[in-house]
């Protein structure tokens, strides 16, 4: 089946895992509108032909990360999506893959925040504020936190990982995104611990750029990744030069 | 049972903050929230959050006196000046908190929290994190709400108070991923829900921003004050209305008209990009009426003579979205830009410690009315808001919780909320009507739009109430598709539909009693400021057969109208 000229032809993962014994497509076609998203596609979907399709959403501008999903194969924010810039008028979308489907493009992020949780997502200064001020920062010392801070986690590098695939991968990319945000972090006094516990997906990673490829808002993982194992090599090294 | 000493409805700002407060205090605290707390509106806000800090050079002489003078005169005196006080002087305070707290604030050379102009301010106040300050500051606390140990319920909906005799005991949710109605028995309950931008068809509100705190406190009998000043942004992306920040205009940026002009000289020629939101939004709305517009109703926000350096760090976000959603990059090409419903100034009455008059209720945020932007919100004192009373609002509940001696046994209220909730839910899970929820809803968004936007007048406002009354009667014949439970999106739709009426209805009534012009509420037939009538708060309450409306009085003490 091909699109018309002036059709969208769309495709929908539709699985209620409680009650359908497997996943199926759902087809619909719809009027082709230049500045329409992927997200309002859906919506017309939900709102024209059927209301029981369930998705997230919710800022509608690609900061929240609530519709991360998969478009025409990749990971993509669906509001911050115009169809137009998909180069087809036959669009696919399905869930995040890897991860329990709930119902259709809605999926059990469980695994990802609690990895999340794990990397204690928060500034644990040496020492107190000082003076009821606020800690000073040079413009400089906060780039060097870099796109860290613009991750938005809306769980794509974890569904991408090949890694999190083998279910060895405790943490993910996003959770060592984390906490290299807070590694780097000039206000920060936790550093040797914030190793010792990314330790766990550290190693694990076998460097194939998913994450980096997948992300929707031009985070590069798999750089913080890195930069972390040459943190946590130098401080080995410097224990180990330290005892002989 | 699910049961906590305090509960937070709403996972946004405030609703964090609130959380993070009672759990300072000890109480055992959680946080229901419609979505991951991360997804909440909060983050989309782009601008920044003001404290007088004095940081950047220009600033230097910064106070909170001149940060509350400055709220206070923006909201055209509406504002209850001892809360703006107490706003302005906490600023500070909870600013440096946060960043305490690890919050990428942007920078100034010497290292200090960096600090840029913004619309209606007489200095450079805002600080800012790039332009994700809602992103920076949510994603921050909520990391501190997990240091603090509480507890969150992920996709669980509150669709009703346990409210007996004035006081409140728990609520019913819905957990979204199964469909059960869930009972909650807490001792005190902070509302923190945001605002309700989906009553209209354009705003630059999330799809979650129905006004179901409001509608929540309203239907258990709280009063809800000033819900007929609803801020519409002047610069919103035409089409989709994504928010274009106040930044821009701070940075430099200017509107044009069809013909070129900047049409501002016209409409304050002093203040010109950076005059108050209303007075800009009303001047665009003038100006496309007038039939200076371009075709498809918008005007033009004209950043090409900045050249790229603010794209570097202070309006990166804003290139990213506006080439996203229209595809013009803004260094290049001027960006389409129309007026679109942004905040709402009115909410659940509450005092100065986030109390309402309901037992056991506190609130916070957008939802809330304290009252401290009064007829119209400075841009960076929304964020600034959910902080300060997100924080009071927490506080007092885990006191008032700890405090609380029931005269009934509040188990027994809530399984009676229970039970006749679920009536209510199954007669719309049941319901077979020939009326289609997405129909009612874009009536009701087209008639906010139309009839109850920027600038109203008498007659309109009357259609748009008779409007309204047969939307609330249709309603009673709506249908619902026979689906599964899980993760039914219609059913909740329809659900806050009808509270969706509800509200629409009050800020109806109340924009057509105000017989006035002031801040945000623009009367074509009443285009003056009325001191002597008006110069009061509109209450609403929920009668036994409707609405009932009456004036509050407002706190000038600080500053009375007519004095500067």
């Amino acid at each position: 089946m091909e699109a018309c000229e002036n059709t969208i032809r769309l495709e929908i993962y539709r699985w209620e895992p409680r009650r359908e014994p497997r996943p199926r497509f759902q087809f619909f076609h719809r009027p082709w509108q230049s500045r329409l998203t992927v997200l309002g596609l859906l919506q017309e979907v939900y709102e024209e032909h059927d209301s029981s399709l369930a998705f997230r959403s919710s800022c509608r501008e690609g900061i929240c990360g609530a519709c991360a999903m998969l478009v025409n194969g990749r990971y993509r924010l669906a509001c911050a999506t115009p169809v137009a810039d998909l180069g087809t008028k036959c669009i696919t979308v399905a869930p995040l893959p890897r991860l329990r489907v709930i119902k259709d493009l809605v999926v059990d992020l469980e695994p990802f925040w609690r990895a999340h949780e794990a990397v204690r997502p928060y500034l644990t200064p040496p020492s107190g504020p000082p003076g009821g001020r606020e800690f000073l920062q040079s413009p400089r010392d906060r780039e060097r936190m870099g796109q860290a801070i613009a991750c938005i986690l809306c769980g794509s590098c974890f569904s991408a990982c090949p890694t999190h695939w083998t279910g060895k991968h405790d943490l993910g990319p996003a959770a060592l995104t984390r906490t290299f945000r807070f590694y780097a972090d000039s206000r920060d006094g936790d550093g040797a611990a914030r190793l010792a516990r990314a330790d766990r997906g550290l190693w694990r990673c076998r460097y194939a750029l998913n994450c980096t490829d997948a992300c929707p808002r031009n985070v590069n993982p798999a750089h913080h990744i890195r930069e972390l194992r040459r943190q946590a090599v130098r401080s080995w090294l410097g224990r180990v030069t330290r005892r002989t | 049972m699910i049961r906590h000493r305090v509960l937070v409805v709403g996972g946004g700002l405030a609703g964090l903050r609130a959380a993070i407060a009672a759990r300072e205090q000890g109480a055992n605290t959680a946080v229901l929230c419609r979505l991951h707390p991360l997804r909440s509106a909060s983050v989309a806000a782009q601008g920044g959050i003001n404290a007088a800090l004095g940081n950047a050079p220009e600033g230097g002489a910064d106070t909170p006196e001149k940060h509350a003078l400055d709220t206070i005169r923006a909201s055209a005196y509406l504002a209850d000046q001892g809360a703006v006080a107490l706003l302005a002087a906490e600023a500070p305070a909870r600013v440096f908190e946060a960043e305490n707290w690890g919050c990428p604030f942007s920078r100034t050379p010497e290292g200090r929290i960096a600090q840029r102009p913004f619309g209606g301010a007489g200095l450079p106040r805002t600080c800012y994190a790039a332009d994700r300050t809602g992103q920076a500051l949510v994603h921050t606390l909520h990391g501190v709400a997990l240091r603090h140990g509480v507890r969150f319920y992920e996709e669980f909906v509150a669709i009703s108070l346990a409210e007996e005799d004035g006081a409140v005991f728990g609520l019913v949710a819905v957990n979204l991923a199964t469909g059960d109605l869930v009972p909650v028995q807490c001792e005190a309950i902070v509302l923190a829900t945001g605002g309700a931008g989906r009553l209209y068809a354009r705003s630059t509100n999330g799809v979650l921003n129905t006004g179901s705190g409001m509608v929540l406190a309203y239907q258990a009998g709280a009063p809800l004050k000033d819900m007929e000043f609803v801020q519409f942004h002047p610069t919103s992306l035409a089409g989709g209305n994504v928010l274009v920040s106040e930044a821009a205009r701070g940075e430099g940026g200017q509107l044009k008209n069809a013909c070129g002009e900047r049409f501002m000289a016209r409409y304050a020629p002093q203040d010109m990009e950076l005059a108050p939101r209303d007075v800009t939004a009303r001047a665009i709305q003038s100006e496309i009426e007038a039939g200076r517009g371009f075709p498809g109703g918008h005007v033009h926000l004209d950043l090409t003579h900045l050249g790229e350096e603010p794209y570097r760090d202070r309006l990166k976000g804003v290139r990213e979205v506006v080439r996203a959603f229209v595809g013009v990059d803004p260094a290049v090409e001027p960006i389409p830009v129309q007026p679109a419903q942004h905040y709402m100034m009115g909410g659940i009455g509450t005092d100065e410690h986030g109390a309402t008059p309901l037992g056991g209720v506190f609130a916070a945020g957008e939802c809330a009315c304290v009252s401290v932007h009064g007829a119209n919100r400075l841009g960076g004192n929304s964020l600034l808001e959910t902080l300060v009373f997100g924080r009071r609002a927490g506080a007092s509940a885990a006191v008032a919780a700890r405090d609380r001696r029931p005269r009934r046994v509040p188990a027994a209220v809530v399984s009676e909320a229970l039970r006749r909730t679920r009536q209510e839910w199954m007669a719309l899970v049941r319901a077979n009507g020939p009326e289609s929820p997405v129909r009612l809803r874009r009536t009701l968004q087209a008639t906010m739009t139309e009839k109850i936007g920027i600038c109203r007048d008498g007659p309109g406002l009357n259609e748009a109430a008779a409007t309204l009354a047969s939307l609330q009667e249709r309603f009673r014949r709506i249908g619902i598709t026979r689906g599964s439970r899980c993760y039914n999106l219609e059913l909740l739709g329809a659900w806050e539909l009808r509270g969706m009426l509800v509200l629409a209805e009050v800020i109806a009534l109340a924009a057509l009693r105000r017989q006035e012009t002031r801040g945000a509420h623009c009367r074509r037939d009443h285009p003056r400021r009325d001191d002597r009538r008006w110069l009061v708060h509109t209450g609403v309450q929920r009668g036994l057969d409707g609405p009932l409306l009456s004036s509050l009085p407002v706190d000038v003490s600080l500053r009375p109208p007519g004095t500067d």
